[in-house]
């Protein structure tokens, strides 16, 4: 483990970001004076421009901001992709990037979850943190000839989630052109599970029952987690020895049968989760999985844990029927109930949309429709990065005053999309039918 | 710090401890100080010279309670075994976080004494035992983070820099006394990223550089 390099630089604080925000402002402001401008001269000039010098700007900010504000505009983005996929891949990576804890803060943090010392409580513990975590920090610690991982939180995240979310409000609204409305009903969502994720004592909550659910789905193993060292801000679990998922994609230690195993492992995994559980580990992140010296697949980090309401498990999982699209009033229903369209859409925007979302599910759904999967298949994902790539260049789409989709989906579009890159970074085969004996 | 009863301290020689409590009770419910010595001490039970073995006055009385947090801060701080292998950013995290600790338990106090603080270029007489016992602890681990190279020496500098984290010092108290998060978590962000500034402040660094170059151009301007 590399030892991470403590806080040097002056940290980012709530007024940065906030000039931040205020500079990209001034800059689409200045866009459509730009605009305006232009078009006083020649009247033709369509708003193409206009938006591709908006993007731009609102990517060169949004990427020099970390933290839970970039997280909105990447959950906001995939949604209605909006954003090229370069920038959406960049987006997919962005994690919180807080400067690691002193150790004396590291100490106060868990004395005053756990009212002890940390070294009153354990045999050992590293002065150092060995890995960054999503909000936290990560030290080793051993006790009773166990070795841990405690993760400790930064002080102040919760805080810092709920005044992101606000500043990010007004350039959001502009940005992906959503009504108050709407915007506060997919934000709702995402401010929920940012705020989950800051909750250790839920998290550890979850982390148990899930890691107790899914035990005997072959190839997977989840580190013990010990409440009596786990307070609010602070969750103790197994040290798990093992690379990083990461690891293996590029590697070349690894046969063709190790990677579908793993990515079979993991195809399971959700799958189980979706259809039996009907809550789910959200993020497929590279980061939160762990390839153990025996070959199994270490599920790491439950932070992120998405419960799927039952209406709503009925309504998108119909999507995966292979008869959906040959079925038109069946269809028809299912995209106004998903809100792809709306009862009170003109005829061309419902033949536009249906179009479009048509395409979406056949491609998506591809993987279902063989019984096996060959992810590794790049012409597959080019043409979804291809179509990804012109929905946000249709400005029907970009221009629709609504939003297409329910926020329930936000979560489950999500995971599918981390999913499917996982298995096509692992070049995985997968047995895609395993999902079916899940179903109850 | 317990709270003793009326009736507790009646009859029985009043310790130091005793008024104190008594004095810290008094002030907090009635929201100012009693009228007078003789008032206090009729009112709890103690004789007047009690006090004045102990303290010379209200003042001396609040003087003392304000050193105390200090001096309980660094007695348990030197307990923890681990505590002199730390560098000096370490002990200095470690001082504020276990002050902050301290306060807590005087909250009321510490806010009811800091709203009595109207000038805020001056250090108010019941903050000078206070201050002083800080400087006391705050030069001694400054000369060793000198001592290993963690502090720059600068010339006529680094010898004001415990003026320095005095004014830092009264920042994070003002900061928690206004902290309305939970468990003031806020306070501990704060303590934590304003050290790591003051450090990258007196660490050598950018401003030695600036310093090294300027005295350059000077020494060339002149010859």
């Amino acid at each position: 483990m590399s030892k991470l390099k403590e806080q040097k630089s002056i940290p980012v604080g709530k007024v940065q970001r906030a000039t931040k925000f205020i500079s990209t402002g001034a800059k689409i402001g200045g866009n459509y004076l730009k605009h305006y401008s232009k078009k006083l001269v020649n009247p033709e000039l369509s708003k193409d421009e206009l938006h591709q010098d908006n993007a731009s700007d609102i990517y060169n900010s949004l990427s020099e901001l970390k933290g839970s504000a970039l997280k909105v505009a990447q959950m906001l983005s995939m949604d209605k992709n909006l954003l090229p996929t370069a920038y959406q891949t960049q987006f997919a990576m962005a994690q919180y990037s807080a400067p690691p804890l002193s150790y004396p803060l590291v100490v106060r943090t868990f004395e005053k979850a756990l009212r002890k010392n940390p070294n009153e409580l354990f045999d050992t513990f590293s002065h150092s943190a060995t890995n960054a975590a999503s909000i936290g920090q990560v030290h080793q610690a051993t006790a009773k000839g166990k070795v841990l991982a405690v993760k400790i939180q930064y002080p102040g995240v919760a805080e810092s989630v709920k005044s992101d979310l606000a500043m990010v409000k007004p350039i959001a609204l502009r940005m992906f052109k959503l009504n108050p409305a709407e915007y506060d009903e997919f934000i709702g969502e995402v401010e929920t599970r940012l705020l989950e994720e800051t909750d250790y004592r839920l998290e550890l909550k979850r982390s148990i029952e899930l890691s107790q659910q899914c035990q005997h789905i072959q190839g997977l193993t989840f580190p013990t987690y010990y409440p009596e060292y786990s307070g609010d801000r602070v969750l103790t679990m197994d040290w798990m020895e093992g690379k990083p998922l990461g690891a293996m994609f590029k590697s070349n230690a690894w046969t063709q049968s190790d990677r579908n195993r793993i990515g079979q492992a993991l195809w399971d995994f959700y799958h189980f989760q979706i259809h039996r559980l009907r809550s789910l580990h959200a993020d497929p992140h590279p980061g939160n999985f762990i390839i153990t010296p025996e070959g199994k697949l270490g599920v790491i980090d439950f932070g992120c844990v998405k419960e799927i309401p039952t209406h709503f498990y009925k309504q998108y999982f119909q999507l995966l029927d292979s008869e959906i699209l040959t079925d038109t009033e069946r269809m028809n229903r299912v995209f106004q109930e998903l809100r792809f369209i709306y009862p009170d859409d003109s005829a061309r925007e419902k033949k536009f949309f249906t179009e479009v979302f048509m395409q979406l599910v056949d491609l998506l759904g591809r993987p279902f429709r063989s019984p096996r999967f060959d992810f590794s298949e790049k012409s597959y994902f080019e043409a979804l990065y291809r179509f990804g790539e012109e929905i946000g260049q249709m400005p029907a789409f970009r221009e629709s005053k609504r939003a297409r989709g329910v926020k329930d989906a936000l979560y489950i579009n999500r995971t599918y999309y981390g999913l499917y890159n996982l298995l096509h970074e692992l070049k995985s085969d997968v047995d895609t039918t395993s999902c079916v004996d899940f179903k109850p | 710090m317990e709270k003793t009863t009326k009736s507790k301290s009646k009859g029985t020689t009043a310790s130091a401890d005793n008024i104190t409590a008594a004095y810290r009770d008094c002030l907090l419910s009635e929201g100012k100080q009693p009228a007078s010595v003789f008032k206090f001490c009729k009112d709890q039970g103690f004789k007047e010279s009690e006090f004045y073995q102990c303290f010379a006055s209200f003042e001396a009385l609040e003087k003392a309670i304000w050193k105390n947090f200090v001096e309980t801060t660094r007695a348990k701080m030197l307990a923890d075994a681990s505590y002199s292998s730390f560098t000096t950013r370490e002990k200095i995290l470690t001082f504020y976080f276990m002050l902050a600790e301290t306060l807590k338990t005087d909250r009321s106090f510490v806010l009811i004494q800091l709203k009595s603080w109207n000038k805020p270029g001056m250090v108010p007489p019941f903050l000078k035992g206070f201050k002083s016992s800080f400087d006391d602890w705050i030069n001694s681990v400054l000369n060793e983070g000198k001592a290993t190279g963690e502090i720059a020496k600068r010339p006529f500098l680094d010898d004001r820099y415990d003026v320095l984290f005095w004014l830092h010092l009264m920042f994070i108290l003002q900061f928690w006394a206004h902290d309305q998060s939970s468990n003031f978590e806020q306070t501990d962000a704060a303590i934590e990223k304003s050290v790591n500034l003051a450090f990258d402040l007196i660490g050598k660094g950018v401003l030695d550089n600036a310093l090294d170059f300027g005295k350059f151009l000077y020494q060339n301007s002149k010859s």
